[in-house]
């Protein structure tokens, strides 16, 4: 199962490490991550694609809500893996 | 006013009066305004020491032990510590001193990235790169390491931000958008809970250490005492509910009591509450979900359905949760009688093995040593333990009668850590006894910090279970390695007796459980530290013993 989390974070330095290491010492692996800074530039927002089970990701994202530097996790979509030959359109993150 | 200046302002307005430390190059303008303010500086000789030692500051006083250590090995020798703190929730500062901001990244002399190498073991981590910031600074660091679930924080100062002067600003409180520690438990869920405890047959509570750090004893022992449920604890909240209790079972585990983990198996509903399910409390955790319906307390969210499936959960403070579940049940004047099928097979279980359980036949049996120190020592005295198989048998043998008084290492396992940790319990309450139930292989890993006792007057008293070996190792070879005993033996060195005399302090031998009694009895009217040493039986196991990965029912008892 592919699943979509959106992160608003704090934006300072050693943050994207922080999530990042998050998921390595909990042995869950991100398949995609981007990070950009937001309107207010006090905040960035995190956009990662992991492929979890539905305990790992709830898991997951309750660690991400306890991070101190995180301000709002979101669980945008998830999809049902499909074969390899999928494209990858259903990462799109839905319009707001 | 200097950054190092405005630290202490900052640490004396957080009500600290003494830390543990070590100084340095890179923490001497802070050592300066040390020597400068009122706080006491306890030197240790090891910078793990001043850890463990904040760390048990912290679990006795239930605020914030406070240590400095300074760049590179210094702040390194502190990791362990801060690992041992957030494996047990316990609150601590650690304050280290960092090469100078503009020296950062070059590899430069005692440089290391503290801040990257503590980052999966703290609860958060500071670095100041302006003098002006370490009020704020500090005081959000003693607001996330003692509220919600504690935890030990770092705040890394470069040495020139130390020096830096500034104009400073000292904030009466603060608040932090990504962090809400306050959680008003769900009254619907505490109505649940009630429900499914009154509905089930054979209900059981399990008590963490979230008990012992929100100091909900009182209100434990009146759900149990109002509902009649017994009571088991994992190691970590053990001396949660008075031991001696009629309801209490003990400690369940891979070292648990075999009523407890007999109860446990039997039971079909439980609360738990402040407990994490550690694979060391429930063996596996499929069997456990699969048997019974859970009822989970904890302050931190994510704890719930981290280990196991939950049918119930409240989230919050465990005292302001059982608490609530109390007047609930006062004010719908629900009592349950003793006269139950589940209640006398507990009962007769208890008694079983309180009467069959077998102990080792050596004159200085575990059970023995333990027994007789229970019998001499006063129930208010704060009881730390080493790492090993004198922490199991602890565990096993050893009742804690008052709430709150016994500490170990529960989490991380730290060899080491029951010394520094009674010194700093001893700091935190200077009026009551402390004793460090140790082994000598654990001991000896931290021993220097007789020193600190001895010179610094903080009395503590050591029961060195002594078997020249390290025993728990020795047990798994002897159990799961058919014997081939490799890197166990300790060989009687060094003698603890002249050990203890060297840096001051007493030493006793006591060879019988007659003289462990009054060898205790002349350590308790002692004005400094003491070491009893006492020769065990180096083949003596810890039992009963559930092997790791395997549930609580296959538990291996003494045959």
């Amino acid at each position: 199962m592919w699943s979509i989390i959106s992160v608003l974070v704090e934006n300072k330095p050693g943050v994207l490490f922080k999530v990042t290491n998050l998921f390595r010492s909990r042995n869950y692996n991100i398949d995609s991550i981007s990070v950009g800074i937001t309107e207010n530039p006090e905040f960035s927002r995190m956009t990662i694609t992991t492929s979890a089970d539905e305990k790992q990701l709830n898991q997951i994202i309750k660690q991400l809500d306890k991070m101190i530097d995180s301000v709002e996790v979101k669980h945008l979509e998830e999809k049902r893996q499909h074969g390899n030959n999928e494209p990858c359109q259903c990462f799109q993150m839905p319009s707001s | 006013m200097s950054g190092a200046r405005s630290l202490m302002v900052a640490l004396e307005k957080e009500g600290v009066e003494l830390v543990f430390g070590l100084p340095g190059g890179a923490n001497l303008p802070i050592y300066d305004e040390l020597y400068k303010s009122n706080i006491r500086h306890i030197l240790v000789r090891h910078e793990q020491s001043a850890a463990h030692m904040a760390d048990g500051f912290g679990r006795v006083s239930r605020r914030p032990g406070v240590c400095f250590a300074t760049s590179g090995p210094g702040a390194t020798n502190i990791v362990t510590g801060i690992a041992t703190a957030q494996a047990d929730s316990a609150p601590m500062i650690a304050i280290t001193g960092q090469v100078p901001s503009k020296m950062i990244g070059r590899d430069a002399f005692q440089e290391s990235d503290i801040i990257g190498i503590t980052n999966p073991i703290v609860k958060y981590a500071f670095q100041p790169m302006d003098a002006a910031e370490i009020p704020e600074v500090v005081k959000k660091a003693f607001y996330i390491s003692s509220t919600g679930r504690p935890g030990p924080v770092l705040i890394d100062i470069p040495k020139d931000v130390q020096q830096n002067e500034a104009e400073m600003q000292f904030p009466n409180e603060v608040k932090i958008r990504g962090y809400h520690p306050w959680v008003d438990p769900d009254i619907r869920e505490i109505e649940r809970a009630i429900e499914m405890l009154l509905s089930s047959e054979r209900p059981i509570i399990l008590a963490g250490g979230g008990v012992i750090i929100s100091g909900a004893f009182a209100e434990l022992q009146s759900i149990a005492e109002l509902l009649m449920i017994p009571v088991v604890t994992t190691f970590k909240g053990k001396g949660s509910f008075p031991e001696n209790h009629p309801l209490s079972l003990g400690p369940i585990g891979m070292h648990g009591h075999a009523e407890a983990n007999k109860m446990m198996v039997e039971a079909d509903c439980v609360l738990a509450a402040g407990s994490r399910f550690s694979d060391r409390s429930v063996g596996t955790f499929e069997e456990f979900e699969k048997r019974l319906k859970i009822i989970h307390m904890d302050v931190d969210p994510a704890e719930i359905g981290k280990n196991q499936t939950t049918t119930v959960a409240v989230v919050g403070d465990i005292k302001a949760s059982l608490r609530i579940m109390v007047k609930m049940l006062v004010q719908k004047a629900i009592k349950r009688g003793d006269n139950n099928p589940w209640l006398k097979k507990v009962n007769e279980t208890k008694e079983y093995f309180r009467e069959n359980l077998k102990l080792h036949p050596h004159p200085l049996g575990a059970a023995k040593v333990l027994r007789k120190l229970r019998e001499v020592l006063p129930h208010q005295s704060i009881v730390t333990t080493e790492v090993g198989q004198h922490q199991m048998w602890a565990s096993l043998f050893f009742d804690v009668i008052q709430p709150g008084t016994f500490f170990s290492s529960t989490g991380l396992g730290t060899m080491g850590w029951g010394f520094p940790a009674a010194i700093g319990a001893k700091a935190a309450k200077p009026s009551v006894p402390v004793l460090d139930i140790a082994g000598e292989g654990s001991f000896n890993m931290t021993e220097n910090s007789l020193a600190v006792s001895v010179l610094d007057n903080l009395p503590v008293i050591v029961l060195l279970m002594n078997n020249f070996s390290l025993g728990m190792v020795a047990q798994w070879q002897r159990t799961f390695y058919d014997k081939r005993m490799i890197g166990i033996d300790l060989k009687n060195c060094p003698d603890y007796v002249k050990i203890a005399e060297a840096y001051g302090a007493q030493g006793i031998r006591a060879e019988s459980i007659d003289e462990i009694g009054k060898a205790v009895q002349t350590a308790l009217k002692s004005d400094v530290a003491t070491v009893i040493d006492v020769p065990i039986d180096p083949q003596e196991d810890v039992l009963p013993f559930v092997a790791p990965g395997t549930p609580l029912k296959d538990m291996i008892l003494p045959s």
